[in-house]
């Protein structure tokens, strides 16, 4: 069967520099950087503790049976592990460009299929391009907070994850020969060396597809194009990676969603949390699951007050660190009868969405600098920034830091 | 056994893919399922035969205008400028506090970059080769 005019045909590609060995070298780069934004992306599922109640976001039932406790110290664990995420994620952009330019041919193969091992393979790489786009597309949006899509980002970007970490293994397996045949003929870093007059084509390889049949002159040698794909990556960090490190790196970070240096990503009006929800009348529940005890604030401000320099790092990468006073969780635990709680259900004043709830362990309560904070930097909390009482403790996803508190419920000691 | 592998690898991958997929469509409400598989199945068909054709057909007028690799003078920081607009199009195209400026700015910083590079490599180079 005759392949039909244009991109079917191996002549119409011409690029000097497609072949195995480039694509096993952007391949290898790339799978560097995907595998940490990917083993940070589990981690962080990890992190938000979904075996606690009310914590699951993907529901329990349908998920995989992978939980464990999250540490609190140190206390910037999260804000590392949603850092890497999320920067690693964005430099690997450029990676994941060229790679796909890189193999284009393939995709105009002829003909499409010649066998069920061949047809199995794409089908392998199809779910792999789709689920890697879609990851990069989901996560991207999300953090810029340009929601485009109608549906939970949380869910279908952890779906979206198993699929690709699933085709990503399986295209690995499946190249692995490929891979090792190519940096065997032309060793690791070899064509780095070559300059732009020293740039020849890979020689064809009829079984593979990549290296050009009729190649053009070279106009970039393939240590030019390692640095074009490495600057567009270190240039995207640069970008962004301020709002991921704080203090005076923040302001140079000039694309970074997160500029300011105390971000609110939920205001009190986007709650419905209105300044009558927080006036006098307000009172602290907590309980052990039957017996309620009310503070009002001015008792809680009459209570052992602690201080501790703590950042909040929210899942979209940014970190900001402030120094915190309140009531240790511990010392709320003993209030409302039960000292050493194995759990705290927290809930917030906020009357409805997802994050108006989240359950701490018991670890997490008994960690010295967990507080419900009163004051943050000498003043009473902003209302955008939880007043009259808000959740922080050490090494915990943002979210799980719930603002506007109204109650507490504390669980028996595991 | 190396030629079993790859089939072995399949088997068991790409049923927990498969696994995924069910799980994100059975727990996802029918409004969202349909907008998962547009966003899965377009982001291939957008990338692959829209984003890739453009850029290379850009390329190639590029390199139709400039002979020889002094094209990369004008299509690395084109590039460059063009990746920043597209994986920050959500601030940039989106909020007004500065983002389009800011990213106007830098693009003009890289190829006013370019261009002294150009300039200084065209200097170092004429006593050995000129009109090169």
């Amino acid at each position: 069967m005759t392949a039909p005019p244009g991109p079917f045909r191996p002549q119409f590609w011409r690029s000097p520099l497609r072949g195995p060995w480039l694509t096993s070298a952007v391949g290898t780069a790339l799978l560097v950087l995907v595998a940490i934004v990917a083993v940070t992306g589990f981690l962080s599922h990890a992190a938000y503790e979904p075996d606690l109640r009310g914590n699951a976001i993907v529901p329990a039932a349908a998920d995989l049976p992978i939980t464990f406790g999250w540490p609190t110290s140190p206390s910037w664990l999260y804000a590392l592990n949603q850092s890497l995420h999320v920067n690693v994620g964005l430099a690997a952009v450029p990676f994941l460009l060229a790679k796909l330019w890189s193999v284009i041919p393939r995709l105009f193969a002829w003909p499409p299929v010649s066998s069920l091992a061949q047809a199995l393979e794409r089908a392998g790489i199809a779910l792999l391009v789709a689920s890697a786009v879609f990851q990069f597309a989901t996560g991207i949006a999300n953090v810029q907070h340009w929601y485009a899509f109608h549906f939970n980002f949380v869910v279908a970007h952890y779906y979206g994850g198993v699929v690709f970490v699933g085709a990503l293994v399986l295209h690995v397996l499946v190249k692995l020969p490929v891979i090792v045949r190519a940096y065997r003929r032309h060793g690791w870093l070899r064509p780095l060396r070559a300059d732009l007059a020293h740039t020849r084509p890979e020689p064809a390889d009829p079984h593979g597809g990549l290296a050009p049949e009729a190649p053009d002159p070279p106009t970039l040698s393939r240590r030019g194009l390692f640095a074009f794909v490495g600057g567009a990556s270190l240039l995207l960090l640069a970008a962004n990676a301020g709002e991921s490190i704080g203090g005076p790196v923040r302001r140079l970070a000039f694309l970074a969603p997160r500029r300011e240096d105390f971000p609110v990503n939920k205001t009190a009006a986007a709650a419905r949390v209105t300044p009558a929800m927080v006036g006098r009348a307000y009172r602290l529940r907590l309980s052990d699951g039957a017996r309620v005890t009310e503070l009002s604030r001015d008792e809680l401000l009459a209570m052992p007050q602690h201080t501790a320099r703590l950042p909040i790092a929210c899942v979209e990468g940014w970190t900001t660190t402030q120094t915190w006073s309140g009531v240790r969780l511990s010392l709320l635990a003993e209030a409302a009868g039960v000292a050493g709680a194995g759990s705290a259900f927290v809930r917030s004043l906020q009357p409805a969405g997802v994050l108006s709830k989240a359950s701490l362990s018991g670890d997490a309560i008994a960690a010295g600098d967990a507080l419900l904070a009163l004051r943050v930097n000498g003043h009473d909390l902003a209302l955008d920034h939880g007043f009259p009482a808000r959740i922080i403790v050490p090494g915990l996803p943002g979210v799980h830091n719930t603002k506007w508190v109204a109650s507490i419920e504390f669980g028996p000691p595991a | 056994m190396r030629r079993r592998l790859p089939l072995l690898a399949h088997l068991a991958l790409l049923p927990l893919c498969a696994w995924a997929l069910v799980q994100v469509f059975r727990v996802s409400s029918a409004k969202a399922d349909v907008g998962i598989a547009v966003w899965l199945v377009g982001a291939v068909l957008v990338h692959d035969l829209l984003v890739l054709p453009l850029y290379s057909g850009l390329d190639r007028a590029a390199r139709g205008a400039v002979r020889g690799p002094n094209v990369n003078y004008l299509r690395i920081p084109a590039a460059l400028s063009l990746l920043m607009l597209i994986v920050f199009w959500g601030v940039i195209g989106r909020r007004g506090d500065g983002y389009a400026l800011r990213w106007l700015l830098v693009t003009a910083a890289l190829f006013t970059g370019s261009a002294l590079l150009y300039r200084a490599r065209r200097r170092s180079a004429r006593p050995r080769r000129p009109g090169r």
